[in-house]
């Protein structure tokens, strides 16, 4: 089963493998993405702007994945508050060994129309947050170099540090990102901690894991929070309500759901 | 249709069931002239806004309503959407007024048919915003691969166009003629237009093809003959048509999308200029448009290309043989999504219709308010599309305020 980065790797699988003693950090980064984590996922999500003077502001959303086959289907439900009510997102994200690029559609209420985005630039702030659209990406590791470096803790958790660098230009232009630091828990495999670093090498942005719980025997990221050092912004991720192997319809992940908007009538017994 | 929905509004919406809360906004407006065009003040006016959901157990009711206020209109109220949706059997199924949007095109509407509009501030704000809602009943399910979508409307309501001596009048100059009052279909089932769409991504393409059987959302004058000062009498009527139609959109190496529609009318009546016969003409009218979409970071940029086409064109015509419009567009966020931004530039090919140039920029300092100053330019001969408007280049502002 795969994993996406950021928004599929907060809900985290897990597992009780215990860890090999001497994994690749292409091995880890492997078992990261490939941890079973159910058949679909349904979750409320709370996404929480703080600016650099701690006004605050949040959006709710309603997460939906499902697997086919080797490929996933993403849909994000934006509820709340009005200005981005009815937002929606969908994406197709395809096995990594296929080589295809992720399939991205966007519905915006105020044009009652479902539109297909490019996914080369995932630079794009996340609705304003600080998590970029690259950030709720399946991981991907055969396009970057990756290198175990040490290991350091994380959340009091033992982890195996790892840093990443992209193969090509065409990877720093979708990612943004030209070096990253991930810190693996060692026995759940969930990213625990992340770092970015620009072109002259700076750390300008920072993921840290607040909150991370087993929910139907799969370690789930509940909490996560995303730091900009250069505004000084955060933006946090918060789960509730999470949920697998529901049987989630097919409807859910096709482009009319965006149009006529997540009801009770099409999320029987979830909410 | 209203008793309609208030009884299906009580069996979707019990008490106790989940209602949300009503999201409303006031917004506040004014516009000017950058010219000396008399009025200096061009828009002063109100909007109030709702919208409401309602969910039961087996279904939800859905209401938005707006309430206007200007100094051309006085004030105005009309439905959003008005309309209660529930699951039959597998489709997602909705009754009541209700806006549908077929195509993936940039604020143009080559495929985009099934509502008329209302064109009181003439194209000048987004589309959803001067699409009427109208009855409708819709269906849609996934069938295996293919996501199905039918839409019956069983009353036709026509194009709303601007009143006369309002800002965005057209120019017609008179038209040297006696109009009858104009003819509506009466409102029968069998008077009603049906459209079928059916849709289904693949292997990176999306696609989408329809039919329509509908009628002209503007009418033709058919002339019945001529009065004893030997003006020609015209009788307005709004036409039945069969539209035909397809759209595309595939994502291009190098961050680029390509969109594409197409719609075809084999019988597409037409007023013509000919001193015999009752004044129509009728013969297959293709529309097409080609648009790329380019993402960057926070910004998508759109170039669009559309050309109506009147095969058969005889002299008289009152339109093009290709009316060939243009658009370019750039709009983004910055600043944590606090500052919206979108330039858009229209010119049609025909040197005489003109350009239009539309600039926004918004400023939400919270989620509760927003602020807006836009300005819209537009160039051209005087009988011109755009042109016709040359002396009416403005600058507008608007305050937000939800609660």
């Amino acid at each position: 089963m795969k994993r996406r980065h950021l928004l599929y790797c907060l809900l985290l699988a897990a597992g009780s493998a215990p860890a090999a003693p001497a994994l690749t950090a292409d091995q880890i980064l492997e078992r990261v993405r490939d941890r079973p984590d159910g058949r679909d996922i349904y979750s409320d999500v709370t996404l929480v702007l703080v600016d650099a003077d701690g006004r605050r502001r949040e959006r709710t959303l309603v997460y939906l994945e499902k697997k086919y086959g080797r490929d996933e289907r993403l849909t994000l439900y934006f509820t709340g508050p009005a200005e981005v009510k009815g937002v929606g997102l969908q994406t197709l994200s395809h096995d990594e060994a296929d080589g295809r690029p992720d399939e991205q559609w966007i519905y915006l209420p105020a044009l009652r129309q479902v539109r297909r985005v490019a996914s080369n630039d995932k630079r794009g702030a996340f609705m304003g947050s600080q998590f970029a659209y690259i950030d709720l990406d399946r991981l991907r590791v055969s396009d970057h170099r990756q290198t175990l470096v040490g290991e350091e803790k994380a959340m009091d958790r033992d982890c195996y540090l790892i840093e990443r660098v992209p193969l090509s230009d065409e990877v720093v232009n979708r990612t943004g990102y030209h070096r990253q630091r991930l810190w693996v828990d060692k026995s759940s495999f969930v990213v625990l901690k992340q770092t970015y670093y620009d072109a002259a090498g700076v750390l300008f942005k920072a993921l840290e894991v607040r909150r991370l719980e087993k929910v139907q025997d799969i370690w789930t990221v509940m909490e996560s929070v995303m730091h900009d050092r250069v505004n000084n912004r955060s933006s946090t991720l918060v789960f509730s309500n999470v949920r697998y192997d529901l049987g989630l319809a097919d409807a859910l992940f096709q482009q009319d759901i965006l149009k006529t908007g997540l009801t009770h009538g099409n999320l029987p017994a979830l909410r | 249709m209203r008793r309609l929905i208030a009884v299906l509004a009580m069996v979707c919406a019990p008490a106790g069931a989940g209602a949300a809360p009503i999201d409303a906004d006031l917004r506040l407006l004014y516009g000017a002239h950058l010219h000396d065009t008399a009025p200096r003040t061009v828009l002063r006016g109100a909007q109030l806004q709702a919208s409401y959901v309602a969910e039961g157990p087996s279904g939800s009711l859905h209401l938005a309503g707006r309430l206007r206020w200007n100094d051309d209109y006085r004030s105005t109220a009309d439905w959003r959407e008005l309309y209660v949706s529930t699951q039959l059997r597998g489709w997602s199924v909705s009754a009541g007024l209700q806006q549908e949007v077929w195509g993936r095109a940039d604020n143009l509407r080559v495929v985009d048919l099934v509502n008329p509009l209302d064109l009181r501030d003439f194209v000048l704000p987004d589309l959803a915003d001067y699409r009427i809602a109208v009855p409708m009943l819709r269906a849609s399910r996934p069938l295996g691969d293919w996501s199905a979508s039918v839409v019956y409307l069983p009353w036709f309501v026509p194009n709303r166009p601007a009143k006369a001596g309002s800002e965005f009048a057209l120019a017609g100059g008179g038209m040297g003629a006696v109009v009858l009052p104009e003819r509506r279909p009466a409102r029968r089932l069998r008077n009603g237009e049906l459209g079928l769409q059916l849709s289904r991504s693949l292997e990176g393409l999306d696609v989408s093809g329809f039919l329509f059987a509908t009628r002209d959302d503007d009418p033709v004058y058919r002339r019945l003959g001529f009065d004893a000062a030997g003006l020609p009498v015209l009788q307005p009527e709004y036409r039945r048509q069969l539209v035909a139609g397809l759209s595309l959109a595939r994502p291009l190496p190098g961050g680029l999308t390509l969109r594409a529609e197409g719609a075809a009318v084999p019988h597409a009546v037409r007023t013509v200029d000919r001193p015999a016969g009752d004044g129509l003409a009728a013969s297959p009218v293709v529309s097409g448009l080609l648009g790329l979409d380019y993402l960057w970071r926070d910004w998508m940029f759109t170039a669009q290309a559309t050309d109506r086409f009147i095969a058969g064109w005889q002299t008289g015509e009152l339109q093009r043989r290709h009316t060939v419009l243009y658009t370019l567009s750039a709009s983004g966020s910055a600043m944590a999504g606090r500052l919206e931004s979108r330039v858009s530039f229209a010119r049609y090919a025909a040197h005489d219709d003109g350009s239009w140039l539309q600039l926004k920029a918004t400023w939400k300092p919270g989620d509760r308010s927003a602020y807006t100053l836009g300005a819209d330019l537009f160039w051209g001969a005087p009988q011109g599309v755009f042109g016709q408007f040359a002396a009416k280049d403005r600058i507008t502002l608007e305050a937000l305020y939800r609660f």
